[in-house]
């Protein structure tokens, strides 16, 4: 709660400290306001601030700890996009300020505790994203970018609020406890109830970009400013799991029945299409869509297994994966090109060995290759599911086998040899994140170990 | 008025009825009021002059967009003040706190779009 | 005249407004249906004993956002020539689809038991402007200003997507 009253404020101040004209002191106002943010959760962490207490928000441990990672990231791609927010002077403070309410949606997302709160944190999380994709108002991708992520998006926002209807329907109540104590002194189950969990699931997978409601993915991703691409894979897809996750565990006492089967399917069908089609990819924001189709994949498996560690390992999926994509973005801000072609990455490894090296450690964390972040938060999932679902893991595992060609095939344009190419000047801030990003890729096994 | 129920909604019914009937009612009679002359001329958009050509719509300017869009956001608003206002003694002084921080919100959130000069009609 | 048929004989015309909205050829045509539709959801709503949500939608949706759909169709100049078309392909697995989710939600509805909304339509207090506020404004009351930082969030994006930049202009 403190959290978000923080963030708010901040994001506020940004916005009026921009009319100045001076674009460092916004960046500083919302570094500061984030990085107190941070604080105020590790404090309450240990002694739970009680001060404010109304309906509607809960903070629990892992409410922080997903909290306190959608910060981390949200502050490293403040630092990765501030060399081009701060080109347009004039907008400087429109685009940080719209970025961290988008983080307060996410935190409501991370504490509610009715569908009141949970409905408008996941509006205040993606309205802003439909704004800053379309953010580039020069190009025409962008703007089809936003329109195609907004129209889809209030499309499944509406099939998202008839599931919630159906639901108060059959309980007759908003209160997540309510609910699940409704569902347990049910006798029979009720119709009602269970077309409005699978239009609440339908809104859901819409939102995490899972097959087959991914075809907006692609699209928006490339067609997006590359810090939002980044935004949007790693602090929203956070946010919609774990408000999801939340929702079915608290709400609907986990998933049953027929449910899992649809899972199961839409996990199957989601690892295949976003492996195949990534393999056929040219450019690097379009790869980056499909590849984070497929973490979708291997992440839903993580909803179908019912114990009270999968909060955790649904965190540690998607701590590992949020330090390569960061990693990616950063990359692809210093190579700065605007059709964004893999080919450009010729011989980046030669040129610009720091982050050509961060960037070959990204792709092997996302393919899963042992010392990295990546294989931990892999490996956790899939051994957690390993006795339930053993085919399911199979298939997962022959995915992340087929993942690796493509990884690979990037990591060898980036060492190949070219007289040509050119050195690439990496900015300072750009530099700060790629070492961030590279111990978080190397150390961050550890974290996931303590946090576990 | 602590109860409701249908038949309050009679006059409103009635209200609107009468509202509707009397611009049907004007709009029938004007044809039989006043004389009419009807000719081929007299019936064309212009009597005199250039002939019409090309469509009578055309995109208006996205200014006008712009003040539509800050309305609805603050219409929405004002509408909160509605269910405060009723409950305004009940409430007491919490009900004034919430009322003023989301008044304050809202008045933050006006002076950006002011000082944007996102209202300013520009040249 | 019983409640049951002024209930029937309004779902019925909202559903044909409805219908008319998606079928109407001209853009402004179809807005002009919309708003119907929009007055007779707001009866629905009053027949429910939701007054409030009546009058809101009403002055929201029929008077502020039916002005923004105008002004958009207005900005974007459509005409016959420029509409898309869509292929046979399209249209048809749009309709099986869209058949077969009437076909599921009729049959949820058909037995469906609705618990809580039979118990407080019963009630003549429920949904009067005075216990909206009082639950608004006490137990809601975070909910409803957690919704400010969606306006400032949505007024910072109108603002910034919809004026011209002057850069843009020189």
């Amino acid at each position: 709660m403190e959290a978000i009253i923080i963030l708010f404020s901040t994001g506020i101040v940004s916005l009026f400290i921009a009319m100045t004209r001076k674009p460092i002191l916004v960046l500083l106002t919302a570094l500061i306001g984030v990085t107190v943010t941070a604080i105020v959760m590790s404090i309450n962490w240990y002694t739970p601030m009680q001060w404010v207490k109304y309906d509607g928000i809960e903070t629990d441990y892992f409410t922080i700890i997903y909290g306190a990672t959608a910060t981390l990231f949200s502050f490293l791609f403040i630092l990765i996009g501030y060399s081009k927010f701060s080109k347009e002077v004039y907008h400087t403070g429109d685009y940080i300020a719209i970025l961290i309410f988008s983080l307060c949606g996410a935190l409501c997302l991370f504490s509610f505790t009715d569908l009141f709160m949970f409905f408008i944190g996941l509006e205040i999380l993606s309205i802003p994203m439909y704004v800053m994709a379309g953010s580039n108002k020069k190009n025409l991708l962008s703007s089809e970018a936003a329109m195609k992520y907004f129209f889809t998006g209030s499309f499944a926002t509406g099939v998202l609020l008839f599931g919630i209807a159906c639901v108060y329907g059959a309980l007759g109540t908003f209160q997540l406890k309510e609910m699940s104590e409704a569902i347990a002194a049910m006798k029979n189950s009720s119709a009602l109830l269970q077309v409005g969990m699978i239009l609440i699931l339908a809104g859901f997978l819409f939102k995490v970009g899972a097959v087959p409601f991914h075809f907006w993915g692609p699209d928006v991703y490339s067609g997006s400013p590359n810090v939002v691409t980044g935004f949007m894979a790693t602090v929203v897809k956070l946010a919609a799991f774990c408000g999801f996750l939340r929702l079915f565990q608290l709400g609907f006492n986990g998933l049953d029945g027929f449910f899992v089967e649809i899972l199961i399917a839409v996990s199957v069908l989601t690892m295949f299409v976003g492996n195949l089609s990534a393999l056929r990819q040219t450019k690097l924001k379009r790869l980056i869509a499909y590849s984070s189709i497929t973490h979708v994949g291997y992440a839903l498996i993580c909803l179908l297994v019912k114990n009270e560690h999968t909060p955790a390992y649904l965190w540690t999926y998607f701590f590992a994966y949020g330090f390569s994509i960061v990693a990616l973005i950063t990359v692809s801000m210093i190579v700065n090109d605007e059709n964004d072609d893999i080919d450009r990455y010729k011989a980046f490894a030669r040129t610009n060995p720091f982050a050509g090296f961060v960037m070959i450690l990204a792709l092997l964390s996302l393919a899963g290759v042992p010392p990295l972040v990546g294989f931990f938060g892999k490996y956790l999932v899939f051994s957690s599911a390993i006795e339930q679902y053993p085919v399911l893991i199979i298939i997962a595992l022959i995915n992340s086998g087929i993942a690796i060609y493509y990884y690979l095939k990037v990591i060898l344009t980036a060492i190949s040899k070219d007289d040509n190419a050119e050195k690439s000047t990496v900015s300072p801030l750009h530099a700060i994140v790629l070492s961030i990003s590279m111990f978080g890729l190397i150390l961050g096994g550890f974290v996931t170990f303590w946090v576990n | 008025m602590t109860n409701s129920s249908y038949s309050d909604y009679f006059p409103i019914l009635i209200q609107a009825g009468v509202a509707l009937g009397f611009v049907l009612a004007v709009l029938w009679v004007t044809h039989f009021l006043g004389p009419r002359l009807k000719s081929k001329v007299k019936n064309s958009n212009w009597e005199c002059g250039i002939e019409s050509d090309g469509n009578a719509r055309f995109p208006v300017s996205i200014r006008y967009f712009m003040a539509a869009i800050l309305f609805v956001l603050f219409d929405v608003e004002v509408i909160f003040f509605y269910p405060y206002a009723v409950n305004f003694k009940e409430l007491e002084l919490e009900g004034l706190y919430a009322v003023i921080l989301f008044v304050a919100f809202f008045l933050t959130g006006f002076f950006y779009v002011l000082k944007k000069g996102a209202l300013e009609w520009e040249k | 005249m019983s409640i049951d048929l002024i209930i029937y004989l309004l779902g019925g015309l909202t559903i044909g407004s409805a219908l008319m909205v998606i079928i109407s050829k001209h853009p402004v045509r179809s807005v002009l249906y919309l708003i119907l539709t929009f007055f007779l959801i707001s009866a629905n709503y009053i027949m429910l004993n939701a007054q409030f949500v009546a009058i809101v939608n009403i002055i929201v949706y029929a008077g502020a956002i039916m002005v923004l759909f105008l002004f958009v169709l207005m900005l974007l100049n459509l005409s016959k020539e420029n509409e898309p078309k869509t292929s046979l392909l399209v249209k048809v697995s749009a309709l099986i689809s869209g058949s077969l989710l009437l076909l599921v939600l009729l049959a949820v509805f058909k037995d469906a038991s609705f618990l809580s909304i039979e118990n407080e339509v019963s009630n003549p207090n429920h949904g009067l402007v005075q216990n909206l506020g009082k639950l608004l404004f006490t137990k809601y009351v975070l909910p409803f200003e957690v919704s400010s930082i969606l306006f400032i969030a949505a007024m910072v994006g109108a603002v910034l997507l919809a004026k011209r930049d002057k850069n843009i202009i020189e």
